[in-house]
């Protein structure tokens, strides 16, 4: 980050996903909520001065409706309750962020990756589509929000 | 497995607020109650003047978690209620985030982790998750700096645990409403007694009970 001096566009896209009990001294739970909830914040906070000096940025983090209550916040093991956690925080940082820096959060859908599994319907050129649409909001489009198929969806 | 005569409960945050009137409660139902607080001068004069053991717990560091569970040989009730509030941008140097999510979210984790091989024993266990208003999403995801993202995902925590909750170990998490303590402020309108009410429900509930809830009053509320 700062070797770059900061960035317009952060794509908050790394995940894991696990199927470990909460419970067992196996789960994931420290390191998904590291992956998927702490480092996007501190990539957000390392990026602030350049966005404090232009004025734009735009911010987009892949969660995922297994991590929505509206959806039942279905997903497996951690994932889900970091995918929760993502989505509040999404929601939450439009208060502290510069003017121009927009954060939204979406689902891709079920897509046919190394974690969506073969059986899923999307391909990844699909599932890309509403963050990169997100990554380049206009400035009037929304901020705070949470997207499937560039329409909003329950938290 | 039905409730124990005495439940043993573990309070956290105990010494104070909404933590003493739930110790205080509990202990008026025959409840074995211990009271968990990182200021050992204050919390053993609470735990002395509310009939409960004290337990030293800094919920910062997971080995006084470890401590006070082990040397209890597990406890019956776990009231999660200890909490953080800090009015502090998330993007400040100074955000309170990592400790907001260590002391209301890794450590209730933990301390359940470190209660199961008793839960699994007993075959009884009632888990009480204190949360907010502030941290639901069904009211706007009020809270000020870290507060209602750590609440928000103390609650996802609530929804997903009965998953992987031994059978009889009920988990739910509950709002007190606005209570006049030195985290809500004097203005506020109820008295910690009064939101001591539903998380001393929610550690009773009889089998039939809901698990994997929110509330509030009594009542289920949207996340």
């Amino acid at each position: 980050m700062v070797q770059a001096g900061g960035f317009d566009i952060l794509v908050n896209k790394a995940g894991v996903l696990d199927d470990v009990s909460l419970l067992s001294p196996r789960s994931d739970f420290a390191d998904a909520m590291e992956v998927m909830v702490q480092a996007p914040l501190d990539l957000i906070r390392l990026n602030l001065p350049h966005w404090r000096e232009t004025g734009w940025g735009r911010i987009v983090n892949l969660s995922s409706g297994l991590g929505a209550h509206a959806e039942g916040l279905g997903g497996p093991g951690a994932y889900g309750v970091a995918k929760a956690a993502l989505n509040a925080l999404t929601r939450a940082l439009p208060r502290d962020l510069p003017k121009g820096v927009k954060v939204n959060a979406c689902c891709p859908g079920r897509v046919a990756t190394r974690m969506g599994g073969a059986g899923a319907g999307l391909t990844p050129e699909e599932g890309a589509d509403t963050p990169v649409w997100l990554a380049l909001l206009p400035e009037d489009g929304p901020t705070g929000g949470f997207f499937r198929k560039r329409q909003p969806i329950g938290w | 497995m039905t409730r124990p005569l005495h439940p043993t409960a573990l309070v956290t945050g105990g010494n104070r607020g909404i933590g003493l009137a739930i110790c205080k409660a509990l202990v008026a139902r025959g409840c074995r109650v211990t009271l968990g607080s990182r200021d050992e001068d204050r919390g053993r004069k609470a735990a002395a003047e509310a009939g409960c053991a004290y337990a030293r717990l800094d919920l910062a560091d997971p080995d006084s978690s470890f401590d006070a569970v082990v040397q209890a040989g597990g406890f019956d009730i776990l009231v999660n209620n200890a909490g953080v509030l800090d009015d502090v941008s998330l993007l400040s140097p100074r955000s309170d985030f990592a400790d907001a999510m260590e002391v209301m979210v890794q450590a209730p984790l933990d301390l359940i982790r470190l209660n199961l091989p008793h839960w699994r024993e007993t075959g009884w266990g009632r888990i009480v998750n204190l949360s907010s208003g502030l941290g639901a999403h069904a009211e706007g995801l009020g809270g000020p700096g870290a507060y209602g993202v750590a609440k928000a995902a103390l609650n996802a925590l609530t929804r997903a645990l009965p998953r992987d909750l031994p059978k009889g170990v009920k988990v739910n998490a509950c709002c007190p409403g606005r209570v006049a303590t030195r985290m809500g402020g004097a203005g506020a309108g109820l008295t910690p007694e009064e939101g001591a009410d539903t998380p001393v429900w929610l550690a009773l509930l009889p089998e039939d009970g809901p698990t994997g809830g929110f509330f509030r009053k009594r009542q289920p509320i949207g996340w």
